[in-house]
């Protein structure tokens, strides 16, 4: 379970558009050429990570992956997910 | 006022124009539905048609259906339940009718034992019945959780229960699988295959689309029933179809939001302007988009039938379509896109439209949302009372907890109720928390009710924390709140009167029981009344003024009666002191049968564990005093494990002080002698008030042959009765000294003792305290006989008397005759009774009745008690 802030990257199928990305503000956005979309950005606790992916099943994304990394840091590579 | 039943809650929306018949989908729950399935669980993410499907089924089905669509509020299990029961009335229209009066009570009962009543109404059922709860996912309380897992494990032949939802539920699936109790339709089953997004996008959109459009459109969406309705919107107003189709299927974007984006760009500004304003609000109504849209050239009435018959998602919420939502998908999404401010804005707009239409709760809701905090400190101080009425404590201390603390601390009331609602949740320790912080806050001018409130509340605080239940500041409360609080006062006036009983002023606990009953009346709380009512019986009985009792009971069954003339489940609570004087009377069939209805009365209700136990009691008594042991001792074990659950210490410390008592009837002395070791270890202080542990270590005493000390406790004890003037505490402490003064040897004084005893008891019919008082009272009765024949001979059962043949000690067959304990000793043995229980009859010891036993023996020449018995009879030395 997380207790410290964590650096999180969430993969999700496809592009939003800037409107919908405004509802995960803190996050940066990245569309990957793929055509998935990598929201990153540091999430306090459990307790924000699960209201987090509330979220996403709300507005009816679909999640690929979710990966944490120690820090506020983001990982020198936004690389692949796992 | 309560809190209103949002009606909208039970709105099954019907299928809206040009939604696809999915009769294959049907069958499969129709089908499940017959075979008796359980559960039919649609899971499946936002926009999968969950909502249209069930009700296009339902439309079709041959079951009646009860709809609850939820929201988050319903996380308190008390709206839950209120909601639920709501819904089903809508099937069985005079279900849970006392439902109100429960949920008012201050500590709201275990609702598991609520439902029961409901699923066995259910199980009478002709038609076969649906109950569907919609939105699932947003339930996250345990306790909900654990309601419908309850119900599902319950739920008659004649009931299914469907539940849609975005994820999974906490309940057992896996379970209901592997037995063949769940309908599941998931994601996979719910998506549009090709044939029909076809028939969708062609017959009810009237699109004229080639079949490879229909093709890479189903691809691009997966079969998404959001996603094909949003993208043949826009083609119905798309000048190049084939164009926008290889646009969308040649983008990554997410599928919704590329096609939200073309059917807003489709929409003049004004509609757009609209959609983004409206969407932040849960539902609304043709008003309520003018208030929130106000600049906006658009008629609201007209926008909103144009939305519709658009098929722009807006879902009606009833019949007259007055009430809208949008699909909550869009609704997020279009959220999303506003920034914070305007959120706010329209919250607050809305806030004001709904306090000016009357609708304060929703009010206090959108300020929050707002966070106005004021504005809705201002609301909750209307609604949060409502709330507690209608018990809904847990909702109301989320809307006080969603308020900044200072804004809490400045408006003492809502402060105070917050308290309430942490007490009667069984919050404790916060609340005393609670209580410590507010005392060094609260303004000296906070209104003498809300200090009155906080005082009472906090008495009981410490008393549910273990202490004694203190009668100061509870009066001083009583002072505070109003004369005619008809909230509030009741339940102080029930609180201080049971404070005060113990110190024997029983005349004030009388007029506090008598206030309380006629207030809550007067307030319509039959639930408060009641409890004041049996409180007030108990009293009378206790203070010998037992016909008064039973009138008082019977009083409250004819008050408070249904319809049909029979009591209803609240008044049938009556039958629970009602009970226990018939016992007292001695009337066994009478009191078993009301016991019973008591108890069940209680348990219908939930309130078992605060009504039953004088009940329970009673049933052991009487189950004792027809000789069946053992079903009394199993019953006791029972009591003692609910007693230990429900950690009531005085509950607790009188399961264990009657069970003593049907130990030591038992002969078995050595458990009641290590409960006396446990319970009074050292020296026993002075006896101040009447106990009745310290009656039964006084019976352990005297069948311990430990008479000294018996007699000593049993007087203290009459002393202490003496004082209070209760009537059945005077009768079992001077019932216990003739018996000790007898064994003493001081025969006249016990004789008087009784012959008091027996003067006090005979004119109401107090017969139950002599059967209580052990075998050798039951023996000495008869002597006391003139005092009141009539009386007497009831509880012994002796036929008018023709009076035993004179002592036989002197019979001529004998060469040494037997002494009159070794005459008392052969009776027994010859009525079959063992040595132990001779011994525990006769309060000797197991030693003393074989050396009694080995005399006779031998005096009558005979090897066997059976030979003794025999020769005995025949020389008549016995009956």
């Amino acid at each position: 379970m997380t207790e410290q802030t964590n650096h999180t990257q969430i993969r999700i199928k496809g592009h939003l558009s800037s409107r919908t990305a405004r509802a995960f503000t803190g996050f940066q956005v990245q569309l990957l050429p793929e055509g998935d979309t990598l929201l990153s950005g540091p999430v306090e606790d459990a307790a924000a990570l699960y209201g987090l992916i509330f979220r996403l099943r709300d507005l009816g994304l679909e999640l690929v992956s979710l990966q944490q990394h120690a820090g506020t840091d983001p990982p020198p590579q936004p690389g692949e997910p796992a | 006022m309560m809190l209103p039943i949002l009606q909208t809650k039970f709105y099954a929306p019907p299928p809206p124009a040009g939604s696809l018949a999915r009769p294959q989908l049907w069958a499969r729950l129709e089908e499940g539905r017959q075979a008796g399935r359980r559960l039919a669980l649609i899971s499946a993410p936002a926009g999968y048609g969950k909502t249209t499907l069930v009700t296009g089924w339902l439309a079709n089905s041959a079951a009646a259906h009860a709809w609850l669509s939820l929201d988050r509020d319903d996380n308190d299990p008390a709206r839950f339940f209120t909601y639920l029961v709501h819904a089903l009335r809508r099937i069985d229209p005079g279900l849970a009718e006392d439902l109100p009066a429960v949920l008012n009570l201050p500590q709201p009962p275990p609702l598991e034992s609520l439902l029961v009543t409901l699923i066995n109404a259910a199980a009478g059922w002709q038609q076969p019945t649906c109950l569907v709860l919609d939105d699932y996912h947003l339930i996250e309380s345990p306790a909900v959780h654990a309601l419908v897992q309850f119900l599902l494990e319950r739920v008659p032949p004649t009931l299914q229960l469907v539940i849609l939802t975005r994820q999974d539920p906490p309940l057992p699936l896996a379970r209901l699988r592997a037995r063949r109790q769940l309908t599941e339709l998931r994601a996979r089953d719910l998506r549009f295959n090709l044939e029909e997004a076809g028939r969708l996008l062609h017959e009810m959109m009237g699109l004229d689309l080639p079949p490879a459009a229909v093709q890479s459109l189903t691809d691009r969406t997966e079969g998404w029933c959001a996603g094909l309705q949003l993208a043949g919107i826009s083609l119905q107003s798309s000048e190049n179809p084939a164009a926008f189709i290889e646009n969308f299927s040649g983008t990554h974007r997410f599928v919704i939001d590329y096609l939200l984006e073309e059917v807003l760009a489709g929409l003049d500004a004004p509609l757009r302007d609209f959609l983004t304003r409206t969407a932040v609000l849960d539902r609304f109504c043709a008003e309520l988009c003018a208030e929130v849209f106000p600049e906006g050239s658009l008629p609201a009435a007209e926008t909103l039938t144009r939305l519709e018959q658009a098929n722009l998602f807006v879902i009606p919420l009833d019949e007259e379509r007055r009430w809208y939502r949008y699909h909550h998908l869009l609704a997020d999404l279009l959220r999303s896109g506003t920034d914070e401010e305007t959120r706010r804005g329209v919250q607050q707009q809305a806030s004001g439209w709904y306090e000016r239409s009357g609708d304060l709760e929703a009010a206090a809701r959108c300020a929050l949302a707002a966070r106005d905090s004021d504005h809705a400190a201002r609301l909750l101080r209307q609604v949060v009372p409502a709330a507690a009425r209608s018990g809904q404590y847990r909702s109301a201390l989320g809307w006080l907890d969603a308020l900044p603390q200072p804004v809490l601390l400045s408006a003492p009331d809502l402060a105070a109720y917050r308290a309430w609602f942490l007490v009667f949740t069984g919050r404790m320790e916060e609340a005393r928390a609670w209580f410590e912080l507010l005392q060094n806050v609260l303004p000296p001018d906070t209104p003498p009710r809300i200090q009155g409130m906080l005082l009472g509340l906090q008495a009981w605080t410490r008393m549910a924390l273990g202490g004694p239940l203190e009668s100061e500041p509870l009066r001083r409360s009583l002072e505070m709140v109003g004369e005619d609080d008809s909230e509030l006062r009741p339940l102080f006036l029930l609180a201080y009167g049971q404070a005060v009983l113990p110190a024997g002023k029983t005349a004030e606990a009388e007029d506090c029981f008598r206030q309380s009953y006629r207030l809550a009346e007067a307030g319509q709380a039959p639930l408060h009344a009641l409890a004041a009512r049996n409180n007030l019986a108990f009293l009378l009985n206790t203070s010998g003024r037992l016909d008064e009792a039973v009138a008082v009971c019977e009083d409250s069954l004819r008050c408070y009666s249904g319809k049909d003339g029979q009591p209803s489940p609240v008044g049938s609570l009556a039958c629970i002191p009602l009970g226990c004087f018939l016992l007292v009377r001695g009337e066994w069939d009478a009191a078993e049968q009301r016991l019973k209805q008591g108890i069940t009365a209680a348990r219908q209700l939930g309130l078992y564990e605060i009504f039953a136990h004088p009940a329970e009691n009673a049933r052991v008594v009487l189950a004792a005093e027809r000789g069946d042991l053992p079903g009394a001792l199993a019953m006791l074990e029972n009591l003692a494990r609910h007693a230990e659950k429900s950690g009531l210490g005085a509950v607790k410390a009188a399961v264990q002080a009657a069970e003593m008592e049907l130990r030591l009837r038992a002969g078995d002395l050595e458990p009641a002698a290590q409960w006396a070791a446990r319970a009074f270890p050292g020296p026993l202080p002075p006896v101040t008030l009447f106990n009745h542990s310290l009656l039964t270590l006084a019976r352990l005493r005297l069948y311990q042959n430990r008479d000294s000390e018996a007699l000593d406790l049993f007087t203290s004890l009459e002393a202490a009765a003496q004082r209070t003037g209760w009537l059945t505490d005077r009768l079992a402490a001077r019932l216990g000294q003739a018996a000790a003064l007898h064994k003493l040897g001081r025969a006249p004084e016990a004789l008087q003792a009784l012959r008091e005893a027996v003067v006090l008891a005979a004119p109401q019919g107090y017969r139950q305290p002599f059967r209580s008082a052990g075998p050798l009272i039951a023996a000495l009765l008869p002597r006391a006989r003139e005092a009141a024949p009539e009386f007497v001979d009831s509880l012994t059962g002796a036929p008018p008397a023709s009076p035993r043949p004179a002592a036989p000690s002197a019979h001529p067959a004998l060469v040494e005759p037997l002494g009159e304990r070794e005459l008392e000793i052969l009776a027994l043995a010859a009525a079959g009774l063992s040595n132990q229980q001779i011994a525990v009859r006769l309060y000797i010891t197991l030693g003393t009745v074989k050396w009694h036993l080995n005399n006779i023996y031998g005096k009558l020449g005979v090897k066997s008690r059976t030979q003794a018995a025999a020769l005995a009879r025949e020389l008549t030395l016995i009956d």
